[in-house]
Parts: structure tokens; sequence; C-alpha cells
């Protein structure tokens, strides 16, 4: 599979430039001390060990929301972004078609989205191996950490298609969306939250069900359909916005 | 010929099924279960007693486990109930009976008494209820093998019920007299006694039990090793009394005098004469530790005593039960002084590889920081970059997590002991020992139980359910091994006591002008750290090494002068392990009880000193505290 002059583009600008090593380090930045200081400093109650017994689940969840984080603004072109040639001369000009378009930001998505992972692995997988946590569930944390950033990050391409040239707007846009994501949707239905089902997922414990005009939905499908439509549309509506860009 | 599959397939399912049912509740019930609850079906309530499983076997040899389960906690205990399971292997010969003893300790008799007999081919089980058993007094048992013990009004007028039992039916378990009053002797043979039965029997006199040896003309049997070393006196022989005045005036004034009165002859080794007639000890008694020993050297199984009419009063009196004596509070323990403890870095770093995971964290930053370095000056290639990323991360993630979960220094699991020994007579101590055992991964541990502590009993979980609580008991070889699972970073509190020999004598006198105090250490281990509070006074008395002997006067004088600048608060003083600060603090002298007001304190850290709880397993790190305390009250004007 080709992914042509715009996955070209965006690696030369991130990696072979170093512009996206800012990103990397910022995560490594944060991420290290958490990790550290959970295992570190003493726990804050007699029954919920915040120390080594909840090392992974610290981690896995700092991991999950700078990763995500990232993910949308490494998406959203923050990073050096006079570096980007605009979507319009890429469509119009260089005569780059929708999908391939498409794939190669999918594509870049996947593979920084692939890098912030490798680069905290050790760090988790460290955690993981002091909690005493199942290999089973170390694998399941990774593919849902890859799962929420690609789910988000879609997002932030969504928002990079729909405003291109009003910067302001999408930054404000993709750090709402992360928000209400990660801190709001635990008000709307906890399961919903991926942090709530994070720490359920890892502590073995079942989440209240959604009853929806009385029917009953386990707690797990209504996570996984909640993200696949965020994805879904995400997906979609950068797609519209692309196509918008060509007609124009 | 036809031949249908649906047929054939039930005949040979059918057949086997068949034969297997017809059977097998034949070959079960060849194993039957008799059990013998108490002491001749008698407990007391709320106390710990013995049970006897016999296990009678009318088919072939087979093998299986015993099981006794009873359930703890729950109710107005304010916690969540849990079992605690007692177990034993039997192999049971064909046509033979073969028994099993546990002590159970059930938290109430309104749940029955299940115990069951399991093994390849035959399961039995058959529930009790305790109900029908229990006695609200504790028992006052009878060793004799003298059919004269009908006529004893041992019981007369008192709540206690009178069991007698033969020197066999003594239990091998110290824990299992928890609901005895007394032992009373009277022409017994211990010759057949075996060790176990001995020191259970040493222990819980020790503890506190009450032996009474009442006299006999047969007084040879007094003689015996076995028994003699529970007497006061040595038995020489046997002599008549015309007339026992002592006895008459303290217990028949209102009876007709004693005439013509057979006693044992003896010497005084231990304790004192209560009465005694021509320089004989006629009544003696001697403490061993919180026990008592009574001897009467009469002989009241026989006439002229067996019909006298103040014998009831005279065994009124032998059986009294002493009054309490004062101790000092024990040590406080539950989750959150175990939590407080557990969170201390001297004990963290036990168990949690904070060093290693800074180093790993630290190497890791570094060579990212390098290949940037070597990227941005065009030092490598893109493939080379890769390559070397990958390398780093893999290496990093693979050898940490061999490292940290299969290495290092993390121990599956931590037993840690705190033990606070109280001075008692003749050299001995009483020990409360806390226990935790902190886990880090799940996995079942086997704790064992010293010889000689008694009352080991597990702390219930709030937060745990009934099968996270459960507890076997497996009773092998006279040491019981308590079995218990624990998840990972999940941990389990016991409790347990003992009384034995520990001479380290602490005396403390107060003068006109001056107060002293006399440490002798005599037994095999140092004392260290060891401190003196008296009010307004807080002195350190260095160490005291095994062997010694120290003695420091205090001025009465100055003590008042420096009052006001040293308060004896403990919380001031510093050890060299912070843990040994904290037991201090939270365990045995917790904020609720206060700083010992009123009186001295004395105590010190004993190095390697008596620990009744241990796991035999390398991957298990052992912490053990052991601390001595003295407390002196002090006189209404000293304080």
């Amino acid at each position: 599979m080709r992914l042509g002059p715009v996955f070209r583009e965006a690696v030369e600008i991130h990696l072979v430039e170093g512009h996206g090593f800012a990103v990397y380090f910022y995560l490594m930045i944060l991420l290290a001390p958490v990790v550290f200081l959970t295992l570190f400093l003493p726990s804050l109650d007699t029954q919920v060990w915040v120390g080594p017994a909840q090392l992974f689940k610290v981690s896995a969840v700092a991991a999950m929301i700078l990763i995500v984080y990232f993910s949308l603004r490494v998406a959203n072109q923050e990073f050096a972004p006079w570096r980007f040639l605009p979507l319009r001369r890429w469509l119009v000009e260089r005569k780059v078609t929708l999908a391939e378009m498409a794939r190669a930001h999918l594509a870049i998505l996947s593979l920084q989205i692939l890098l912030l992972i490798l680069l905290s692995a050790p760090l988790l997988i460290w955690a993981g191996a002091i909690a005493r946590v199942r290999t089973g569930a170390m694998i399941s944390v990774f593919l849902l950490i890859f799962f929420y950033a690609l789910a988000y990050g879609v997002w932030g391409l969504a928002a990079l298609a729909l405003w291109e040239r009003k910067s302001e707007i999408r930054q404000v846009f993709v750090r709402a969306l992360f928000i209400a994501a990660m801190f709001v949707s635990a008000a709307l239905y906890l399961p919903l939250n991926p942090i709530a089902f994070l720490l359920s997922f890892l502590g073995e414990k079942e989440m209240a069900p959604l009853v929806v005009l009385g029917r009953r939905w386990p707690a797990d499908a209504a996570h996984f359909i909640f993200h696949i439509l965020v994805l879904g549309s995400g997906w979609l509506t950068y797609r519209r916005a692309l196509g918008k860009e060509i007609d124009s | 010929m036809s031949f249908s599959i649906t047929k054939a397939a039930l005949a040979f399912c059918l057949r086997p099924t068949l034969i297997l049912l017809l059977f097998s509740p034949l070959y079960a019930a060849e194993v039957t279960l008799d059990v013998q609850i108490g002491f001749h079906g008698l407990f007391q309530l709320d106390r710990p007693f013995p049970i006897k499983i016999e296990v009678v076997n009318q088919g072939p040899p087979v093998e299986g486990t015993v099981e006794a389960a009873v359930w703890k906690g729950g109710g107005a205990k304010g916690s969540g109930a849990f079992a605690v399971y007692h177990r034993r292997r039997l192999l049971v010969g064909a046509g033979a009976r073969k028994s099993a003893s546990f002590t159970i300790d059930p938290g109430s008799i309104s749940r029955p008494l299940v115990v069951s007999f399991r093994g390849p081919g035959s399961s039995v089980s058959k529930e009790i209820d305790l109900r029908r058993y229990f006695a609200p007094a504790p028992l006052i048992l009878l060793l004799t093998e003298s059919n004269l013990s009908a006529v004893f009004p041992l019981n007369s007028g008192a709540a206690n019920p009178l069991v007698a039992v033969s020197p066999e039916e003594l239990p091998s378990d110290a824990r299992a007299y928890g609901g005895v009053a007394a032992v009373v002797f009277y022409e017994p043979s211990l010759r057949e006694l075996s060790g176990a039965q001995s020191g259970a029997l040493e222990a819980w006199l020790a503890s506190g039990g009450k032996v009474i040896v009442l006299g006999s003309m047969h007084y040879a049997l007094y003689q015996e090793s076995a028994l003699a070393r529970f007497l006061p006196v040595r038995v020489t022989g046997l002599r008549n009394f015309s007339a026992l005045p002592g006895v008459q005036k303290a217990y028949g004034q209102s009876a007709p005098p004693l005439t013509n009165i057979p006693a044992q002859v003896s010497t005084l080794v231990e304790g004192t004469s209560v009465i005694e007639e021509q320089g004989i000890p006629i009544l003696a008694q001697a403490s061993r530790a919180k026990g008592k020993i009574l001897y009467l050297a009469l002989d009241v199984g026989r006439p002229p005593l067996s019909r006298w009419e103040g014998l009831p009063r005279l065994f009124r009196d032998l059986l009294a039960s002493p009054g309490e004596s004062p101790t000092a509070p024990p040590p406080a323990w539950d989750e959150a002084i175990f939590s407080q403890l557990l969170l201390n870095p001297s004990l963290t770093s036990s168990y949690v590889p904070v060093r290693a995971f800074f180093a790993g964290t630290f190497f890791y930053l570094t060579g990212l920081g390098f290949l940037t370095w070597l990227w941005q000056g065009r030092r490598l290639s893109g493939r080379a970059l890769g390559v070397s990323f990958l390398s780093i991360v893999i290496f990093s993630s693979c050898g940490g997590y061999l490292y940290f979960n299969r290495g290092g220094n993390i121990p599956d699991g931590v037993l840690l002991t705190s033990t606070l020994l109280e001075p008692l007579p003749d050299g001995y101590v009483e020990a409360s020992s806390n226990v935790a055992l902190f886990s880090t991964l799940r996995r079942e541990y086997d704790l064992v139980l010293e010889s000689g502590w008694t009352d080991f009993e597990p702390l219930a979980r709030r937060a745990a359910g009934a099968e996270d609580n459960g507890l076997v008991v497996e009773e092998e070889g006279g040491r019981p091994r308590f079995r218990t699972s624990l998840k990972e970073w999940d941990y389990r509190l016991f409790r347990a006591r003992s009384v034995s020999r520990f001479p380290v004598r602490v005396e403390f006198e107060t003068q006109p002008n001056k107060r002293v105090l006399k440490v002798a250490n005599q037994s095999a281990r140092d004392l260290t750290e060891c401190w003196m509070i008296l009010p307004g006074e807080r002195v350190s008395l260095g160490d005291i090494p095994s062997g010694s002997v120290r003695v420091r006067e205090f001025p009465l004088a100055a003590a008042a002068a420096d009052g006001r600048a040293a308060q004896g608060d403990l919380r001031e003083i510093l050890f060299n392990d912070p843990m040994r600060a904290l037991l201090l603090r939270y365990s045995y002298f917790p904020r609720e009880q206060g700083r010992p007001v009123g009186a001295a304190l004395f105590f010190g850290w004993v190095q390697g000193g008596p620990r009744g709880v241990s796991v035999e397993d390398e991957r298990v790190s052992a912490r053990d505290f052991t601390l001595i305390r003295a407390l002196f009250p002090l006189g209404e004007e000293e304080e």
C-alpha cells in the first residue's frame, strides 16, 4: 500500500526534522514522574493503595490521558503547523485524491499513536510487573489506549479539515472535546468514560448496565458502541469536510 | 440386521451409570464418623474446646481428609463471617478406626459444626448442633484413675460442671483448655501422658490455669516425675495425724473434729504453706507464671475425710477463681495501624523496588535523550535510528519485566510480627504477638504456630468476603499450620499469645530520696535501646547485653527539678529504626490508652525475641519487633 506524499510530508516534519520530538518529550517528562511518584509516595487512605498496588492503574490512566491528548494535537497539526501544505493545495493543485489524503492522515495518526505507546511501554510494563498485573491485562490496556487515541484523534483530523485556516477554533475544539471525553462523560454515564472503564477493567469490577427505554445494555457493550460511534462520526465528519474542501 | 445409534449410546452410558449408582452408596456407607464434642460432651460457651473425630472404616483401606468446619465473626462482631476449616490427612486401614483431634473455636453456636471425611470414593459428612453441648461456666476436669472420685463434693454449690477424664483424654493443645477453670488431680498416673499433652497442660497452667492436687494414701503415685513437676512439695511418705487443728479451724469449725487422718508427708519445694501441721505442709500453694497450683496432703476420697462435713467448704475454697491479676492493656492491632507501618519507607523499601525503578527510568530516558542527540547531529541514519529506538524499547520492556516480575528483590510476601513481652513472676513473660502477612501476589501462605503459643486468631477483614476470609488449619505433626490465601497487594492480620520462660527480671524500688531500677537480663537475647520513663523524666539506658545486670538510680530531687524540661512523652523518643517509633506510638502505647500516668515504665527492644508465627518460605521476607515493658505503679504522692 502506497501512502503517498502527504504521509511522507508528515514523517519528514515530525521525525526527520524533529518537530514531533516535542510531543515525545512532553509525554515522557509528564508520565515518568507520575509513575515514579505513585510508587514512591505513601497512600492517602488505609483501604485504597495508591502505591505499588495501584501503580499500573495510575500509570495506565496517566498514559492514556496523555496519549489521547497528544494524538488529538498531532492530528490537528498543532506542532510546526507552518511546515504543512494546506489541504486545499494537496487536493486541488497536487491532485491528491480524497481517499489518498484520508489514508495518509489515518496512517500518520496511527504511527504517532504507536510511537507514543512504544515510548511509554517500558514504564507501563515495569509498573505492571511490580503491581503483578497479568500479561493479558497489560496487552489489553495497550490495545485500549490505541483504540481511544484513534477514536478521539480522528476528531483532530476532522477539526483540521473543518477549520484549517482558523487554528484558534481548532485548538479550542480539540481541548473541549478532550475535556468532555475524559471528564464530563463520567457525569453522564460512568461506563462511557475511558478512565472509569480502564479502572474497572483493571480492578475486575462490573460496571452498572445502561438502561434505555427499559432495555438493559451491558456496560462493556455500551462503552464500545459509544466509542465506535465516536470514531465513525469523526471519520465521516472528516471525510465530508475534505469533500467540501474539494467542492469549494 | 438393524442398528440404532441412539439405543447403542444409551446402553453404553446407562450401564456404567446404573452400576455406579448402585454401588457408590454402599461404598460410601462403609465409612462412618463418630464425633466427641468437648470433654465428655461439654464445653464452655465462647471458649475454644477439643473435638475428636473418629473415622470408622468397615471397608477396604482408605486415605482421606478429616475436616471440621466452624464459622467465626459476623453478626454483632461487626465483621464479615468467615469459615475456619480444621483438616488432617488420615489413612484408615481395612476394618479399622482412627481418630483426629482438633481444637475449635466457633464464633457462635447457632451455626452447626460440620465434620466430614473425604477420600477417593468415599465422602461422609455430618452436621452437629453445638447448642446441645455447651455450658455457661468453665469446666472442672477431674483427672483420676480411682473410682472413689464419685463421692467428691467438688462442685457442690458451684455452676462449674465437673467432668472426670482419664490421662489419655487430656488434650495435646493448650488452646483446648480455654474453657477449663481447673484441673484436679486425684490418684492419677501421668506416666502415659505424652510430651505434647504434658506441654499443653503446662502452657495452659502458665497462662493462668489452675491445678489442684489432692493427696492420697497411694503416695508413690505423687513421687513420679511426671506428676512431681506439678507439685509445690516433694512427697516422701504417709503419716497419721491424730488431729488437724489448722484444717478444722479454717473449714470445719461447726463440723465434728477430725481424728486419726492419714496425710502425705512432704517438704516444701516452692511457694508457701497455707496450713501446716507439725512442720508438714497440709495445704500448699505455688504460682507458675500466671497460673496457680494448690496441693492438699489429705486423702479426700476415703474416710474419715470423705464423710467430713467441712469438705464442701474446703473444696469451695480450693476451687475459688483467683482474682484477675492487673495487667497492662494489650498492644493495639488493626488495619489502620498496619497501614501506618506498611507505608513507612523503611518497610516499603523491603518490598517495593523504588531504587531499581528510578535507575531503570533514568537509564531509559537517558538512552532516549542520547538517541535524540545523535539524530539531531545527523550522526545516525533513519534506519539506524529506528532500529536503535526499537532496541531500547524492547530491551527495556523485556529486561524490566523479567527483573521486576521474576527477579529483583520483591518478595512474594512480608511477614511482620510485633511482640510485646510483659514480665511475670518466676522468670516468665506473657507475650502478645501481633502478626501481619502482606502479599505482593495472589497465592497461598502457610503460617506455622510455634509450640507454646495459643489464642492464634485472625482478625476479620471488614472489606473482604467470606471466601477471602476463610482459613484452613492443618494439624499435622503437632505444629498447626494456618493456610490462608491472599490476593496481590492484600494483607491479613492475626494475633497470638503465649506465656513462656524469658528470664529478664525488672525491679523498681522507691526509697526515701531516690528510685532504683534493676534490670537483670539472664536471657540469651540482648536488650537494646532501653528507656526508663518516670513522671517528668525520660532516661535512655542504652543496651543491656545478655547475662548482664544494670542498676540505675534516679534522685527524686533531680526529677522534680527537670520535670518541666523533660516530659515523659513517648512520642518524642527516637530509635534507629523508625518502625520502632511507629509501633511504640500506634500499637504498644496507642493514643487512646495514653501515656502511662502515675507509673514508672521500663521498656527495651529484644534482639531476635520470641516469635509466635513463622512462614517457612524463602520468598517471604520477615520483620520482627519485640518489646519488653514493665509498668510500676507509683504512690499517689508521687503522681
